[in-house]
Order: structure tokens, then C-alpha cells, then sequence
């Protein structure tokens, strides 16, 4: 049975692309077209590629909805992947063991924060994130000056 | 809207004519009538303009959410069938306003092409 479905990793991205009043509409569509159209005619591989491209169509709007819908977070969420970056390749050049795991821990859960508000769209949720993102980036933001001003650990 | 002044042909409030896609979109679900859900206007308009391959889902499913925003489209939801698991399908239906759209953009491009010939004679 799930030989005749779209792949599951690209089905909940789908659903995290679109908004909850289309979230199951486009799904329902977009599987349909795979299973009685694209799978018989293109084969699983082909078919499979079909559905991203689907899939990735949804993002640029998604993305606008959420920056105008959000700036704040998508503003923190690019400050923190800089900052991040910029840590991260300082503590490489520096050679400072350690620092890489926290960087990355701190980006993955920015990251998480991010995918969570995307998927709650325009709701409290959202608020409480984004404070959330907004008191991370603070954290992060305020170890990378320490770390830059006085030399610390970040 | 077309004005014409002192042998000038202006076309105003342009934002209130329908985009090429837009007329596309709304006629295709025009023609499929009762059975206009997602998928089926997906078709259509990819059957149409005989581009599949260019026509992405998200750009028809964005026309049609910002048409019925506008008060062009209307829709409703019906239940689902086993080849979607159950999942509910949207259907639309061109509103008064859409039909009055449609036949605005198609006046005002008559209007534009009135006394042209065609094919187009352009100098290099």
C-alpha cells in the first residue's frame, strides 16, 4: 500500500508548507494525482521527483507569509544562523574544542523553533516562539560579544 | 476600464483587470463546472497551456486561494475518496463577481485588439 504513495518525509513537508485551511485539500490533491496519474505513467523514481517539485512550489509563498506574518522571528533567525556561522568559523580558526556542538545545538533548536512556527501559522503559538527564538538569539547574541570582547568561552 | 481622451486610449484601475493566469484559472474552473476541486483545475490549466512541466501546483493553488480573496471564486468542501485517504476535497464555483471579471478582461483586450492585424507587423 505505501508503494502507491508519495514519499512520507515529502508529504509532511508538504504539510508544513501549506496553511491549516489547505493542509489536508492539496495534500488530498496532490496524492491523488500521484497515485491515479503520476505513479502508472512515470514510475516511482519519476513520479517521486514530480511530487517534490509540487512540494517545493509551496515555499516561496510560505516564506513570504511567514516574514510578513512574523518578522521578528525570521529577522532573530537570520541574525542567529550569522551569528551562528560567524562562531562557528571563528571556533574553527581558533581551534577551541567544544564550541562547535554548542553552536550547532543552539542553531538545530533555533531551527526546530523555526519549523514549529511555521506549522502553528498565526496563532498564539506563534507568539510564544518567536519570543522564545527572540530570548535565544538574545542568549546566543550576548555569548558571541562576550566571547569576542573578553576572549570567554561561548 | 477603458477611457479614451482626447484620442488617447487609457485603461484605468489596470489592478481591477484579471492577469492572463488568473483568467486561465477561473476558466478553467468555469469549464469543469460541478467537478472544479483542486486537482481537476491542476489539470486543466496544465492541459491548456500545454506546459506541464512549467505550471507548479503551488502557482494554481495560490491564484485560486487569492481569487476566492478577492470574491472571484467561492468554494466548498466535500468528502474525501479512499485514493486520498479520506482527506476532504475543495471545490469552487466562479462567483458573479468572477463572471463579471472575465468579461471585463475580455472586453477590455477586444477593445485593444480592435483594428489590429494579425499576424503582428512590427518594424525590426
Amino acid at each position: 500500500m505505501k508503494r502507491n504513495m508519495p514519499p512520507y518525509w515529502m508529504e509532511c513537508v508538504l504539510e508544513l508548507l501549506l496553511p491549516s485551511r489547505d493542509r489536508e485539500t492539496v495534500a488530498g490533491d496532490l496524492r491523488e494525482e500521484f497515485t491515479e496519474e503520476k505513479l502508472p505513467a512515470l514510475g516511482r523514481f519519476r513520479a517521486s521527483l514530480w511530487y517534490l517539485r509540487q512540494v517545493v512550489s509551496f515555499a516561496p509563498r510560505r516564506v513570504a507569509e511567514i516574514a510578513f506574518r512574523g518578522p521578528l522571528l525570521a529577522l532573530f533567525c537570520v541574525f542567529t544562523g550569522l551569528a551562528g556561522g560567524w562562531l562557528g568559523v571563528m571556533g574553527i580558526l581558533l581551534g577551541h574544542h567544544g564550541r562547535g556542538q554548542r553552536i550547532a545545538a543552539a542553531i538545530v533548536t533555533q531551527a526546530l523553533l523555526t519549523l514549529a512556527a511555521l506549522y502553528f501559522d498565526g496563532s498564539r503559538v506563534l507568539r510564544v516562539l518567536s519570543m522564545l527564538g527572540s530570548v535565544g538569539t538574545l542568549g546566543l547574541g550576548g555569548s558571541a560579544l562576550r566571547a569576542t570582547l573578553y576572549g570567554a568561552d561561548f | 476600464m477603458l477611457t479614451v481622451s482626447r484620442g488617447y486610449v487609457y485603461i484605468v484601475d489596470m489592478a481591477e483587470l484579471l492577469g492572463t493566469f488568473e483568467q486561465i484559472v477561473l476558466l478553467a474552473v468555469v469549464g469543469l463546472d460541478e467537478g472544479a476541486y483542486g486537482r481537476a483545475v491542476l489539470r486543466e490549466v496544465q492541459s491548456v497551456s500545454g506546459t506541464e512541466r512549467s505550471i507548479s501546483a503551488g502557482a494554481v493553488y495560490a491564484t485560486l486561494d487569492r481569487l476566492e480573496a478577492k470574491g472571484l471564486l467561492c468554494s466548498r468542501i466535500e468528502e474525501g475518496t479512499p485514493s486520498r485517504a479520506g482527506r476532504v476535497r475543495r471545490f469552487y464555483r466562479v462567483t458573479s463577481a468572477g463572471a463579471h471579471a472575465l468579461g471585463e478582461a475580455r472586453r477590455a483586450l477586444e477593445k485593444m485588439w480592435q483594428g489590429k492585424k494579425w499576424p503582428l507587423e512590427v518594424s525590426a
